[in-house]
């Protein structure tokens, strides 16, 4: 290699490292700011106080669905598997949206500690597998629960197949 | 010797006259493959895959969308290869082929975007989140169209396509981001289901869709890489000599 | 023939974008180089006085 090249590459691999280096500053100290949603733990602490603006994420608590029978009306809770935070929307609920589904609430919390949803939206997970597989699976007692690792999840699929 | 004849073929390949006969050959072969990876991938995607037990037949949207987010970062890597070899070696062939990454790499981007839309809207309930993987591809996107728009800025295509590349390597940066953003942070989007260390988290009869059309989408962009670089080095030496003599005869 | 997916509309539609940015991808090159190869025909036509004027 000409010294005229190698002083171009070192130019190149100074140019990489630059941006990597700030890039990574930058995101470090932005990490907060960079979550899409935060959890029931946090809101617990107090670290949010109510009528601000936050995306409230987790699962939809098991027996926490109560649909109101006249209107769009929904309450339920959502959880981390530590604390659950009571949610109350009027709206129309993604198809995805169930019990110990992964769920992200748009909205604030009131002085109840309520959580007043504006939008909710669906989380899924990245498991993919034919209906058949999902039964079997749950017959073999293997339905993806609160606190399962996605591991286990899949040698019972494994197990079921 | 064997050093030697690799460092020979390289630079025979850098020469445009060289560069125009070999793509012309290679060409053809890749779409030939690119249009029968598609007709199967397409075939299982759409009639032998399963409906998924959550998402129902939505999920078939990831059979496009997935190959195509995996080939606009895959695309932007190739590109960044290309221009560190440009602005080292100073290679013509090899600034035209980093530059015409680019509008292919876009094309990519957008149909991950649009599709991803498409799929957030039934599954989500929204077109749009910004979390960080959805806007880190939309960065993406940008810096995409900024390489593009800059290379075509400068009358003197040499000097537009040596600045143009040193934005390909400040923008690769970016490429690291939209991997990990599902694991650096929380998002909307879901973790990744193909990993290259340990399980994948895809049911085995769901695959052969998403291989075919990943292997499709690589060859196309490898095709269409070779056309657009034939274009751009034609139109570039079109007063030139070699191309007078290829083309002097059917005038 | 056509299966009937539920969602049907958003798979669809992806299919239908996906089909028309790779059609472009295909299309753009070859247009492009047409249009080159008119040129060079052209410039080479009025260097070796063979050009014969469309226009005329």
């Amino acid at each position: 290699m000409t010294p005229t090249r190698k002083k171009r590459l070192a130019v190149v691999g100074l140019i990489l490292l630059g941006v990597s280096a700030a890039t990574a500053i930058a995101l470090t100290a932005l990490n907060d700011a960079m979550r899409f949603s935060i959890g029931p733990s946090e809101i617990v602490a107090g670290d949010f106080p109510e009528g601000r603006q936050l995306r409230l994420g987790g699962l939809v608590a098991s027996g926490s669905v109560h649909r109101d029978t006249q209107s769009l009306a929904v309450n339920f809770r959502v959880t981390d598997c530590i604390h659950e935070i009571p949610v109350s929307f009027n709206g129309i609920l993604p198809d995805l949206f169930r019990e110990g589904q992964g769920v992200i609430a748009h909205g604030m919390l009131d002085e109840s500690g309520m959580f007043q949803a504006h939008e909710v939206l669906a989380r899924h997970d990245e498991t993919y597998m034919p209906p058949e597989v999902e039964r079997a699976m749950a017959l073999a007692g293997g339905n993806l629960v609160c606190g399962e690792p996605i591991e286990d999840h899949l040698a019972a699929v494994e197990v079921a197949y | 010797m064997i050093w030697k004849t690799l460092k020979v073929g390289f630079h025979r390949l850098g020469s445009p006259p060289t560069f125009y006969r070999i793509s012309a050959l290679i060409s053809p072969w890749l779409w030939a493959g690119f249009a029968l990876c598609t007709a199967i991938g397409l075939y299982y995607a759409l009639y032998v895959v399963p409906p998924d037990y959550q998402q129902s037949d939505s999920y078939r949207i990831l059979f496009i969308h997935v190959p195509s987010a995996w080939q606009a970062m895959a695309g932007y890597l190739v590109m960044a290869i290309l221009a560190a070899i440009a602005l080292v070696w100073r290679i013509r062939t090899t600034e035209i082929m980093a530059m015409m990454c680019a509008p292919i790499g876009a094309a990519f981007t957008v149909i991950c975007l649009l599709t991803g839309s498409l799929w957030g809207r039934p599954m989500w309930g929204t077109w749009w989140a910004w979390d960080a993987r959805l806007t880190s591809m939309l960065v993406l996107l940008f810096i995409y169209l900024g390489i593009m728009g800059l290379y075509a800025a400068f009358e003197d295509r040499r000097k537009g396509a040596r600045v143009a590349c040193i934005l390909v390597l400040v923008g690769v940066v970016n490429i690291p981001i939209i991997h990990f953003s599902v694991e650096w942070w929380t998002t909307l989007h879901q973790g990744s289901t193909i990993r290259f260390f340990g399980e994948s988290t895809m049911h085995p009869s769901m695959m052969p869709p998403l291989v075919w059309m990943t292997v499709a989408v690589k060859l196309m962009f490898g095709a269409v890489l070779l056309d657009r670089s034939r274009n751009e080095l034609l139109e570039q030496d079109r007063r030139k000599g070699w191309v007078r003599q290829a083309f002097g005869g059917d005038a | 023939m056509i299966p009937d997916f539920e969602y049907g509309f958003y798979v669809w539609t992806s299919y239908a974008v996906f089909a028309l940015v790779i059609g472009w991808q295909i299309i753009q090159p070859l247009a492009r180089r047409r249009r080159i190869l008119a040129e060079l025909r052209e410039e080479l036509a009025l260097e070796t006085g063979e050009y014969d004027d469309p226009d005329s």
